[in-house]
């Protein structure tokens, strides 16, 4: 498993070298940031000093082998808008993405595992088509409008949440977090509740196919036979089962989420790195632009690399390479 | 097949959806029948007809029965316009996304060896970004256009396509009657096409099915974006992205009805593969 | 929670009015701002949002006042010597922020680092800079290369620093700490989400109303005007036009209104292709109904312009009047230029940089179909629109211009001129006109304020009179503000918290 983890890691670093190159030269081709970066005033000697300041004078293939040396040292170069690193300003806002992406998980579990286990045992009830047809309604609304319709409804007309922003963050065992203020915690709800939308649908379907086959089996028919309680029957032995593909999806559906944490960050104006992206996107921010992707891609090799280890622990059977 | 049509006469909801959809695709397709003016042309529009609301209500005029947008277009003519470049979008790019996919995918599954790990390395690659990333940031850099689009979203896909394709052409490849045809000498791409295609094309066809009601609702979040197609042919997704900054000010029928129209077209594909996928899915059931 | 809340400011009133008598409350204004600071290193980056906030923590020695006309600053006074030479009284008794003394050394100091850094943004403002003199503790002397009447103007813009600050710190430090003279400071900051500035206690000049400000950079149009819509902000900047009929209904809030300096107009190609003809100019003029896009588009807020910027700004001409919409003339125009049938051009816009641009560009190329020209709509990002444009493969663009000093020769010397050496690089469309270079290069050079405005109005007369723009109109800026807020916000955009108030 060790030489085999390795390997993995060898082809990420690999993968990630390809994938450098390719968005390197894609954000290089296009649009010149100097233009946009300095005031409309600017003469054009100030134009051609500052070019020459950030390196973007040179062909392309120096400044790309500039960027790999410099990289490998982990410096992804200075925004060209803040004075500071590109790394840092992505690495800075990750766990802001990161808050609000399990904020959005928390949130459609909640909703969906008590609404799967529902559908699953009473099929037929209209609460039960209810269910399953709200769900799909859900994900068919794109993220922003949804996000809209909630502030225009909660915002605005009850003055029940507020619109947007981060509110009020406390620090608990080293993490600062929304989570730890009922003022964070009203912040954070809508933005959640629109990012999750779409794993709720997904969620109760799993839940509800998991719980359907449990309930076949054998021992639930026997521990009901038996006279327990039904409600603790369910919960005990079928919610178990049904939990190891839950959290398998969870895992993979990880890096979806942060991705559409773009839209609802901008909607809510909330902080984090999917919004920073977007903006450096906008202001051609290249050296931004590179440490996000390249972010980005580590993060989404690692969790497809920890989905796979468990999926091995819990299934030693699975040939692993 | 016919355990297909069995199913289907049982669910009602499939029946609702279906007829829906296939309403919504007829009136789009036969749009130029069915509205008066073609809201693409631009000669034919002003902005003296700009924001007139809905004909059942004050200053509500019977050109536009749904009213009409800030350049003065009728809701209900760009709707059904619109409707078409939307579905044109999400079929073109889920047909070219599978054409790609599964061509690699059964390549990449029926030969094995050095061919199977270049593919299967570059779907890795591809799968380090999620979709919604590499359509905003390429086609930010390449500006709006519906081609551009339709090829962005098509290469960001294929992966998808590619694994499932992969997966099943390896559990068939060594079947039987693909063991047979190879004995009498047919040909590798006669194999492939004639005997595997034919057998993995279910799943595809469930993953597709959901695909397109995906990249409908991407077109839509690009459009809200400020990418993807072009102003002066508003698709629906352009359309809800464009009226949804005049909810606050009461123009709800720039929202409510082309937002109603994708929500309807988006739920009865999704319907339809849901059903599909349970139906075709032995496993899930 | 709301009575909770009530009870709790009661009781906190009642315990100050019955401690002391006489105590002012802290006053604390929230703004919703459309984008957030990105440095608080005054040469890193001129753009307004960066500036506007830099503006309430550091000053000028010079600053432009409510009308765009110049007052004292860290300057008391100032005078020309000669032709060449400028002389600066400073302000005698300002501390920094950190305690620092404020003197000759940090203004010297603060201009060229502004002039050498080599990622310095202001280079062009101080750029006819030859040298600084020292005098005394608070007294420079300005030399420039040539006379250079908009000195004033263009000093203004380079904030000060202390010098022993900077020098003692990195740039990385400098970006997120800043020390200056100014009313406030800076005391938490959460980029992207909110910066907290508060009054400075030992602040030299008057005492602000507003103890502290809370700033909420939220990008997003709509949610922006929700936060003021639900009670979460004080001031909202960048109202979107559509939206002022839902904020003048609202309780307890008002909606402000200032005329911008931001002139939307479009560009042509005037050397070559259809436009290159004067008749094919003024025949797309005549075709745009600007009263149209006014009202539709623009809902009203906005003012159509007749010339390349408006009257509050120095230059302007009274006499020129902005020809009449007559699609009849328009094609008859045309088919005098020898298009009776109009012709094809691509028209390029961005639709994310200015008050509904992408709806504007799409109006003007619907107003030209119906006149027989066919525009082929290229609406872009901003980053592809300008990069597009400023490599001057562009035929036709519309396109924003803001004279942010007050002074027309901004516009001339970057649109109007011949494009060469620092001048015209704006000029998009090359528009060429010795009679205007020539008086362009005389104003340059004029110090006196009556003649330099005459010159200036003559070469506005010719550009508008060969079409070599077709101005749209100058944008309005929209604030929506609680009722009891006493602010008359500035034509720049500049947000200075020390101006605003409270009516009691």
């Amino acid at each position: 498993m060790l030489i085999y983890t390795g390997k993995r890691i060898w082809q990420t670093l690999i993968v990630l070298f390809a994938v450098s190159i390719i968005v390197f030269i894609m954000i290089n081709i296009n649009g010149d940031p100097v233009q946009t970066l300095l005031p409309p005033e600017a003469e054009p000697w100030a134009v051609e000093e500052l070019r020459e300041t950030l390196g973007l004078n040179k062909p392309l293939y120096i400044q790309y082998f500039n960027f790999i040396k410099n990289a490998v040292k982990g410096d992804m170069g200075i925004s060209y808008y803040q004075q500071v690193p590109a790394l840092s300003l992505v690495l800075e806002r990750l766990p802001k993405t990161m808050e609000l992406a399990v904020a959005a998980i928390l949130i459609s579990i909640v909703i969906a595992i008590p609404a799967g286990m529902y559908a699953a045992i009473k099929p037929e009830s209209i609460l039960s088509k209810l269910i399953m047809f709200s769900s799909l309604a859900g994900i068919s609304l794109p993220t922003f409008l949804s996000g809209i319709l909630l502030i225009l409804l909660f915002a605005v007309n009850f003055s029940l949440l507020p619109s947007s922003g981060r509110g009020e963050v406390a620090q608990f065992l080293g993490i600062h977090s929304s989570f730890f203020t009922l003022d964070g915690l009203k912040h954070i709800i809508m933005p959640a509740a629109t990012l999750g939308l779409y794993m709720v649908a997904m969620l109760i379907r799993l839940v509800r196919a998991g719980m359907q086959e449990v309930l076949k089996q054998d021992y639930i028919l026997f521990t009901r036979a038996k006279g327990m309680p039904a409600k603790i029957v369910y919960i005990r032995h079928a919610l178990k089962n049904t939990m190891i593909p839950v959290i398998t999806v969870i895992g993979l559906q990880l890096g979806r989420l942060i991705a559409f944490s773009m839209i609802t960050e901008k909607i809510f104006a909330w902080p984090g790195m999917g919004k920073l992206i977007l903006d450096s996107i906008n202001r051609l921010d290249r050296p931004v632009i590179m440490s996000y992707i390249l972010v980005i891609a580590a993060l989404f090799a690692a969790i497809n690399l920890v989905v796979d280890l468990l999926y091995y622990y819990f299934d030693p059977r699975i040939e692993l390479g | 097949m016919k355990d297909l049509i069995y199913y289907f006469k049982r669910d009602k909801m499939v029946i609702i959806a279906t007829i829906i959809l296939t309403v919504i695709i007829l009136s789009s397709i036969f749009a130029n029948f069915i509205v008066p003016h073609n809201p693409y042309d631009l000669a034919s529009v002003s902005l003296m007809d700009s924001m007139k609301p809905p004909i059942w209500m004050k200053n509500g005029v019977d050109k536009f029965l749904l009213g009409s947008d800030l350049q003065g277009r009728g809701i209900l003519s760009t709707i059904l316009y619109g409707t078409r470049i939307s579905l044109l979008v999400g079929f073109s790019a889920v047909i070219l996304g599978g054409i790609i996919g599964v061509t690699l995918g059964m390549v990449a599954g029926y030969f094995g060896g050095k061919i199977d790990s270049i593919i299967m390395r570059m779907a890795d690659i591809q799968l380090s970004f999620p979709t919604m990333l590499i359509a905003i940031t390429v086609m930010a850099f390449l500006g709006r256009g519906i081609f551009k689009l339709i090829v962005v979203i098509g290469l960001a896909t294929w992966v998808t396509y590619a694994r499932t394709a992969r997966g099943s052409t390896l559990s068939i490849k060594n079947s039987e009657y693909v063991e047979a045809a190879k004995l009498i000498g047919i040909n590798n791409t006669k194999i492939l096409i004639r005997h595997i295609l034919p057998n993995i094309l279910t799943p595809i066809i469930v993953i597709a099915t959901v695909q397109i009601a995906q990249v409908i609702m991407l077109e839509a979040t690009l459009s809200f974006l400020g990418i993807g197609v072009p102003l002066t042919e508003p698709s629906l997704g352009l359309m809800i992205s464009d009226g949804y900054k005049r909810l606050l000010s009461g123009k709800w029928w720039l929202v409510v009805f082309p937002g109603g129209f994708l929500v309807m077209i988006v739920l009865s594909i999704n319907i339809i593969g849901d059903w599909l996928r349970d139906v075709l899915n032995p496993k899930l059931k | 929670m709301k009575k909770t809340r009530l009870f709790g400011l009661i009781l906190v009133t009642m315990t100050f009015v019955l401690l002391i008598n006489f105590t002012i409350v802290a006053e604390t204004m929230t703004i919703a701002t459309p984008s957030d600071a990105l440095t608080l290193d005054p040469i890193m980056l001129s753009e307004t949002p960066t500036i506007s906030v830099q503006m309430n923590i550091f000053e000028g020695l010079v600053h432009l006042d409510e009308n765009m006309d110049i007052q004292p600053g860290l300057a008391s006074s100032w005078e020309v010597e000669d032709d060449t030479t400028w002389v600066f009284h400073l302000q005698k008794g300002v501390k920094f922020h950190n305690g620092d003394d404020f003197d000759a050394e940090d203004v010297k100091f603060s201009i060229e680092r502004a002039k050498n850094h080599p990622k310095s943004q202001f280079k062009s403002p101080v750029g006819q800079v030859e040298s600084i003199e020292i005098i005394d503790d608070y007294t420079i002397a300005i030399k420039t290369n040539f006379p250079y009447p908009i000195l004033p103007r263009k000093i203004g813009r380079i904030l000060i620093c202390s010098k022993d600050y900077v020098e003692a710190n990195s740039d990385q430090h400098l970006q997120n700490n800043a020390v200056g003279t100014g009313p406030y400071q800076v005391s938490s900051w959460e980029k992207d989400e909110e910066m907290v500035l508060t009054a400075y206690e030992d602040y030299w000049g008057e005492k602000p109303e507003v103890d502290k400000a809370i700033l909420k950079p939220i990008s997003n149009p709509a949610t922006r005007v929700s936060s003021f819509l639900s009670g979460e902000v004080d001031i909202l900047m960048d109202l979107p036009v559509q939206d002022v009929e839902r904020v003048e209904e609202a309780k307890g809030v008002k909606v402000v209104t200032r005329p911008g300096l931001r002139l939307i107009f479009l560009g042509v190609n005037t050397q070559e292709g259809p436009f290159s003809k004067l008749k094919v100019r003024q025949a797309v003029y005549h075709a745009i109904n600007e009263d149209a896009i006014v009202e539709h588009v623009m809902n009203g807020h906005a003012y159509k312009a007749g010339q390349f910027y408006p009257d509050t700004i120095f230059g302007y001409n009274p006499d020129v009047k902005r020809v009449p919409y007559d699609p009849e003339k328009a094609k008859q125009l045309l088919a005098e230029a020898g298009y009776p049938d109009g012709f094809t051009i691509q028209f390029d816009s961005s639709n994310d940089r200015y008050m509904n641009d992408g709806q504007i560009a799409q109006a003007v190329a619907i107003q030209l179909a119906r006149v027989g020209i066919n525009v082929e709509l290229n609406v872009q990002t901003k980053s592809a629109h300008f990069d597009k444009v400023l490599s001057r493969n562009t035929d036709f663009y519309l396109l924003g211009w803001t004279n942010s000093l007050g002074d027309g020769i901004q516009f001339l010397d970057g649109l109007l001129h011949t494009p060469e050496d620092s001048y015209g690089r704006f000029n998009l469309g090359n528009y060429s006109n010795q009679e205007v270079d020539k008086l362009i290069e005389e104003a340059a050079m004029t110090l006196d304020e009556e003649k330099r405005s005459k010159i200036m109005q003559e070469a506005v007369r010719i550009g508008i009179e060969e079409v070599a723009y077709l101005p749209l109109h100058y944008q309005q800026q929209l604030y929506g503000m609680k009722e009891n807020i006493k602010w008359t916000p500035r034509p720049d955009k500049y947000v200075k918290i020390s101006t605003m108030g409270f009516d009691n």
